[in-house]
Order: C-alpha cells, then structure tokens, then sequence
C-alpha cells in the first residue's frame, strides 16, 4: 500500500484533483497562499479524488491554522519591524549520496530570496563523487570534514559560514523556495539562537516509509511554537524538530559551545547531536521557534532495513543524548524523562504491536529501538572517547 | 564660543567610576559630529569626584552635583543644565553602542517624542540559574516593546536608555524626585497624557552592565512596592496596572498566604525569606528549574509587599487606599467606531487620525468586538487594529464575515466551516 503525496494550494485549488500512478490514497499537504496550513490522507478512486469528498473532508477538518492564514491573506499581514533581517548561510552535510545531493542542491539553488552562500561539507568521503556533484553549482562552496561524524561537519559548517545564520538541510531533503525567508524571520528577537522548520516526506511508496512517517515522523504540525524553559523541559527535545530542517545563530558556538562530536551520525551514538544541541541551547535560557511555514521535503529511507538501523540509531541517541545530560549536567530529571517515555509511550507501543490491536510498529522494529535505548550510555561513553583521541 | 549642541546626554551616577568611564569612553565613540554633542555628569554620591580620569578627547563633559537627594533630582539637574533640544537619559551601567545618540535623534526627527532604546543585559555578578533568568527578564521587556503593534503604557517607560524633547521634558516640570524608585513611569505617565508620541528604538542600543544579584534584586522590589503606593496616590488611574492592584481586581482577600506575611506577621517575613533562599539553592543542585523560578517569583513577591505594607501600614490602610483610587473621577475614555467593511487599511488610517483611548469596531454593522482602554496607555494607533484583526478579534470577524455573507463562512456546532471548500471569490479587506 503507498501513498501519494501532493503539495495542494488551497488558493489555486483546480477543480478536479486527478492523481496519477495508481496510488490507492492520497496524502494531501494544504496550503493558504502558500503557507502550509494541514495535511489530509484521502481515498483515491479511478486515479482521482472525488470532489464532494474533498469538500466534506476540508470543511471538517478547516481548524485555527487554516483561519488564520486565510485571515492574514485578506486582510493583510502585521506590518513587519523595522530590525533589517540578517543574513544567510545555507549548510548541506553529506556522505555519499550523490543522488539525493543534485536534488537538495537544485532546490537550494532555487531559494528566494538565495543566501549569502552555500557550504556542502563532505564528511569523510570514500570517493571523489560529492566534489564532482558540488562543481556542477559554480558559486556553492566545497569543504572536505575528514574527522569526525555528522557533528563534526556541522561544527565545521558554522566555522566555514560568513552570514549570521546558518540553515542546514540534509542531503536527503528538498527545501521550499519560502524555507529561508521562513526561517530567518524569526531571528529578530535577540532571545531566539535557532529555529526549526516542517518536514514533510517526499514519498511515501514503500512500507518502510509509511512506518516512518506514522511511528517517527519529521513534521511537528502547523502552528509555529516559541520553547523556553518556561515552557518546556531542556531533557524533552523532540516536539521541538530536528536537524534535518533548522537554523542557528552562527554565534551560538561562543555562546552555548559547538555540536559535541561524540554524537550523532558517525559515531557510535549514531543520532541525537541535534536534539543535544536543543537541550543547551535551552538550558541556557535562550529560545527555539518551530516554525511551520519553513517547509522541506525529506526522502524517507526505503526499505526495512534501513529503517530498522534508523529507529535503533535513534532510540541510542537519545540515551546517549540523556546521558551526556547527567554526568556533564547533572541533570536528575534525566530518569524523570526516562520513565515518561518508557510509561507512555515504549510500553503501551510495545503492548499494541504484541496484541496486534492496531496497524502500528512491528515487533522487530520496535525491537531495534529497544536494543539502540540500552546500548546508549555506553556508546557515548566511547564516542567521548574517540573524540578525545580525535582531539590529542 | 562652541555652537549650541543638538544632543544633551544626562549621565546621573553614584561611587562607580569605573562603570562611568566605560560610559563615556562608549559617548566618546558615537559616530556624530562631536560639536553636536554634550555630556552632563551628575554625581549624586558627595566625597571622591566620579571621573577617575580625563573624559575622552573631544567630548564636552561637564560635571554637577547633587549629593545624595536621589535618581531623579540628579536627572533634573542634569536637564536645568541641559542646552541642546534632545534629552537624552542613559545610566552609568549603558555602554552606548556607536549609533546610539545618532538613532534617537532621528527618531525624534521623524515625529516621535519619547523614544526608548534597547538595552540588551550582560549579567556580570550573577551565575547559574539566576544570570539566565535575569537576562531573559531584560530580553523579554525590550521583546515585547519591539514588536510593532506593541501598545506602550506608562510601564514601558525606563530612564536607562531615553530620549526625551527637552521643551516637553521642561513642560512636564521634570521627574518627581519624591520619588526613589519608578519615577520613569510616574513621568511616563505625564508624558504619555500629555501627548508624547512614543517610540521603540532598537538601533539606539547599549549594553547593560548588569551587576543584580538576588540581594539587590529582592531590595528592588521593596522599593518598587513603596514606589507603586506612591504612584497610585499621586494617580489613582494606575491601580489596575500595578501588582499591589490586585487588592481590589483579582481577589478581595489579596495578598494571601506567604505573601501577605509582611501585613499579618511582619516580624517572620524575613525569616522566611532566608529559608527559601536556602530552598533555592537545594533546587538549583538538584537542577530543578520549576521548582526553582516559583520559589524565585514567590520569593520576589513577598519582597514586593513588605514595600507595600513597610509604605501603608495595614490591611485596613491598603484597602482603603484601593477604595480610594476606585472612586476617584478618572478622566473620560474616547472612543471610536471602525467599520471594517471600508477596508482594514481605511479604519486603521482613520484610528490613526483619532488618537483615541478605545475602538470598537463591527462590520457590515454585525459587532466584532473592542479595543479597550487601558490606563496610562498611549492612544491607539492603526497598527493595534491590525494586530488585533489577526489575533484577539480574529475569530469574531469570521463570524461576521460569515453572517454578512461576505464570506462563504457558516457555524457549524460552534466550529467555522468553508462552505463549498472555501470562499473561491476573492475577498480582499485591505
């Protein structure tokens, strides 16, 4: 069973809404005026969408997000301060995948307004395919990271940029011509060191990618949200996004420090360098904004496989990510948020996917989690060493 | 003979001469022609002169004294003194960034006459839990004056980073200088029912050399609690927009439980005060951030109403004060009608025009709802309606756009459904 995925201005709506290579449903993300307001999944019949369906369907589902948006086209938007917006830098950490990097780079090449520059690092490559790839983009910038994992090229990212933000997209995404713009207006109040944007998949034709985005997925809804410690936990990241889709105040290595390379992709941690970074940053007293309108399509991995080595890497990350927190920051509420995850959500997953009662996560999957959760603390304890050693 | 100056900067300070001399080295940068600009040091300590060493080359410095009668007397003597038409009030902590005195000055040039100017905080003598907090105080203040549609009120008024027409300054007779804690905002006050046009200035920034700790932070509000019983005795109108308002439009029985300990056991306040100070320290190992900014906030109010009770004495006392403040006659409140049928762009030019206290604003004569008074507020702007058009009435234009029928909009079960998907004709409001 796959899904189509189709990008529907609600504006420009055209009548019939016809959906081409035999998909049996459709994934419709919504937008007003290009700002993207929902998502609905639809049944498809005989290659398209029936009309009426599509109109009950909208008008139940027509909440604040859709209201605002509409609202803010008729009447005009507030008026915008008088702060000049600062400058860009967009950022691609990539290995390998010269693929998925043509498409990234095609999509950032077709950014509106475009940044100030644009840094591929290449981490630790094994060819020459990724600088073949970069040369065909006259005016992108080529760097080469030899050590390190995915926080590594991040740091080296922010060290090689020259505007006051830094967005990263993976290699893997395709970003909207809005996402900068998007992006970077939440910078004007000083408090705000990063912003986060809506992922949404780009394809949704294998099982694996329909278990992604229904277990794990990148989105986190469409209204914009401002975290601070008044408002969130600095040890619960998650609703917050990822690093797939983000931006940072190139200044925020001298004011919370760099990505710690012992995390993330690369390393034995494999993820949780983005989440980490949330957590500081947080903790800190500075702020995050989720920002829906900064919208970016992520290719989902395709097969099992891959999502298995997927959702153990994340389920060791976030260990590994929790404990950083309590022996560097001595951070007690660490078992606080442990004990949350594991009451209500890995237990009551775990329950469903052996009663079979829904169609959620299959067992073995959610058994790689739970081998990626236990091996956690010990990765880092060696990740931090091979940093250490990377560092002498 | 020098040529008049075009800016006065009034500097009050007070046994901090290194603080000073960092202010007046940042005056010595200001990318302004230096005849344009002039400093009054006044040094309202007594013994040791304040300038340790010679002000920067090329700065017109002169020095007066106060000795020791207050904030606001050395103000206004710094502005007796004052000869250029811009006031410009920065204290000795403000390290003016170069385009500081530039950016109030044209401000004023563009029509405003009352401008505040950003003052990001570097916390120097606080660490760890409390530093982050008192940063985001400071960022959270100048956040909110900085966004557009801020409405500013008598509160928004801070004499840290100010400028003020010197002719208004002058007019309005000056600070009171009875007063030793907030009067900013009992001039503010003044200004804003005088007519100032008020203005954000975030390009007038200078950085704060924040030296609080808890200490004087809890000090602070002692004198904020003493200040505002002043201030609602002076202007009985500000009741509602004052903490110690609460008496009368939150609660009767306010300030209730440990906050009330200053009026019914005043002698255990400070004693309690300290245990809690211990407890924040016990929260603050344990990493507890919750816990920790209640006890703070907690810790903050208590402090406020032992300056409530020190200034007024009893419950008895303090409710007579809140009764007294409700009946006095408040001056009238003007309001305006919009009609959003004309257009957003044609009622927000016409609030604009009115200067008016309250809106009310309907369309297609269906009600949409109101933007009301508020007490020592400036009058309303356009860009309040816009703002609120958006947000407060938001949901209530809807309505309105749907019962005109306007707008293919209908109520279903008290949610707001698209009929036939959604309006298709263009309906364009601005």
């Amino acid at each position: 069973m796959a899904t189509a995925v189709i990008d529907f201005d609600l504006r420009r709506r055209p009548r019939g809404l016809l959906v081409p290579g035999g998909y049996p449903r459709a994934l419709l993300l919504l937008r007003w005026a290009g700002r993207p307001v929902g998502q609905l999944t639809l049944p498809v019949e005989n290659g398209r969408i029936d009309e009426t369906r599509l109109e009950r369907a909208l008008a139940e589902w027509a909440d604040w997000a859709f209201w605002s948006a509409w609202l803010k086209d008729v009447v005009g938007s507030e008026a915008a301060g008088d702060a000049p917006a600062p400058t860009a830098t967009v950022a691609v950490c990539t290995r390998e995948r010269p693929d998925d990097l043509v498409r990234c780079l095609e999509a950032v090449r077709s950014l509106q307004p475009s940044p100030l520059d644009v840094v591929v690092v290449d981490n630790r490559p094994a060819t020459s395919r990724t600088r073949e790839v970069v040369a065909r983009f006259p005016s992108f910038r080529y760097a080469r990271q030899d050590e390190g994992g995915l926080n590594a090229a991040r740091n080296r990212a922010l060290r090689e940029a020259r505007g006051d933000v830094v967005a990263f997209t993976d290699d893997d995404a395709v970003v909207d011509p809005g996402w900068l713009t998007a992006l970077l207006r939440n910078f004007d109040d000083p408090r705000v060191l990063c912003t986060t944007g809506l992922t949404m998949p780009a394809q949704l034709d294998t099982e694996a990618q329909e278990l992604f985005e229904a277990y794990s997925p990148f989105g986190r809804g469409f209204y914009r949200r401002v975290f601070d410690l008044e408002r969130a936990s600095p040890l619960a990241v998650g609703p917050v996004g990822a690093g797939a889709n983000m931006a940072l105040r190139r200044s925020v290595p001298a004011l919370v420090g760099e990505f710690d390379e012992a995390l993330d992709g690369g390393t034995p941690t494999r993820s949780g360098g983005d989440h980490e970074m949330y957590s500081r940053i947080l903790a800190a007293g500075f702020q995050i904004v989720y920002e829906p309108a900064a919208l970016s399509w992520h290719r989902h991995r395709r097969s099992m496989d891959e999502l298995r080595e997927t959702l153990r890497g994340y389920g060791t990350g976030v260990y590994a990510m929790w404990t950083r927190a309590l022996v560097e920051g001595r951070e007690l509420g660490v078992f606080k948020q442990a004990w949350a995850w594991l009451r209500y959500g890995q237990v009551p997953e775990l329950a469903r996917a052996i009663t079979g009662r829904t169609r959620r996560l299959p067992l073995g999957l959610l058994a790689a989690e739970w081998r990626g959760c236990l091996a956690g603390p010990l990765a880092y304890f060696a990740a931090r060493r091979q940093a250490a050693a990377r560092r002498r | 003979m020098t040529p008049d100056p075009a800016v006065t900067v009034v500097v009050p300070t007070r046994h901090r001469a290194a603080s000073l001399s960092r202010a007046l080295d940042a005056l010595g940068r200001q990318d302004l022609p230096g005849g344009d600009l002039e400093v009054v040091v006044v040094d309202d300590g007594g013994g040791e002169p304040p300038m340790a060493r010679e002000a920067p080359a090329g700065l017109r410095v002169r020095l007066l004294r106060t000795s020791g009668r207050g904030a606001a007397a050395a103000r206004n003597a710094g502005a007796d003194a004052a000869r250029a038409p811009l006031l410009i009030f920065l204290d000795d902590d403000v390290e003016a960034s170069p385009g500081l005195v530039r950016a109030h000055l044209e401000a004023h040039r563009r029509g405003a006459s009352l401008t505040i100017g950003d003052l990001p905080a570097r916390t120097e003598a606080a660490t760890g839990f409390f530093a982050v907090t008192l940063r985001n105080w400071w960022a959270s203040m100048f956040a909110e004056m900085r966004r557009p549609a801020h409405r500013f009120t008598f509160r928004d008024i801070l004499t840290g980073n100010c400028a003020i027409a010197t002719g208004l300054f002058r007019e309005l007779g000056g600070f009171d200088a009875s007063l030793r804690c907030h009067e900013d905002y009992e001039l503010g006050f003044r200004a804003i029912r005088a007519g100032a046009r008020v203005a954000f200035c975030q390009s007038a920034a200078g950085v704060h050399h924040e030296t609080t700790t808890l200490e004087r932070s809890l000090e602070r509000k002692r004198a904020e609690g003493r200040a505002d019983v002043a201030l609602v005795r002076k202007h009985p109108e500000v009741l509602s927009c004052l903490p110690v308002g609460v008496v009368v439009h939150v609660r009767p029985k306010e300030p209730r439980g440990w906050r009330g300990l200053a009026f019914d056991r005043p002698g255990t306040a400070g004693a309690v005060l300290a245990g809690l100070r211990r407890s924040l320290e016990a929260f603050e190992a344990l990493r507890m951030r919750g816990r920790w900014l209640r006890r703070l906030y907690l810790m903050l109010e208590m402090a406020y109403w032992q300056g409530v009770a020190g200034e007024v004495g009893t419950r008895a006392a303090l409710e007579d004060l809140a009764r007294a403040a409700a009946a006095a006659p408040a001056r009238p409140a003007w309001w305006l009608r919009v009609d959003l049928s004309e257009g957003l762009a044609a009622a927000a030019a016409r609030v604009d025009a009115a200067r008016a206290d309250g809106v009310v604003v309907r369309y297609r004569g269906n009600p949409v709802g109101a933007l009301p008074p508020v007490p020592g507020a400036e009058p309303l702007r356009g860009v309040h309606l816009r703002a609120a058009v958006s947000d407060g009435l938001a949901w209530p234009l809807l309505r309105a756009l749907g019962q005109s029928g306007d707008a293919a909009i209908e109520e279903r079960g008290g949610r707001l459904a698209p009929i036939a998907c959604l309006p298709r004709e263009a309906l364009d409001l601005r």
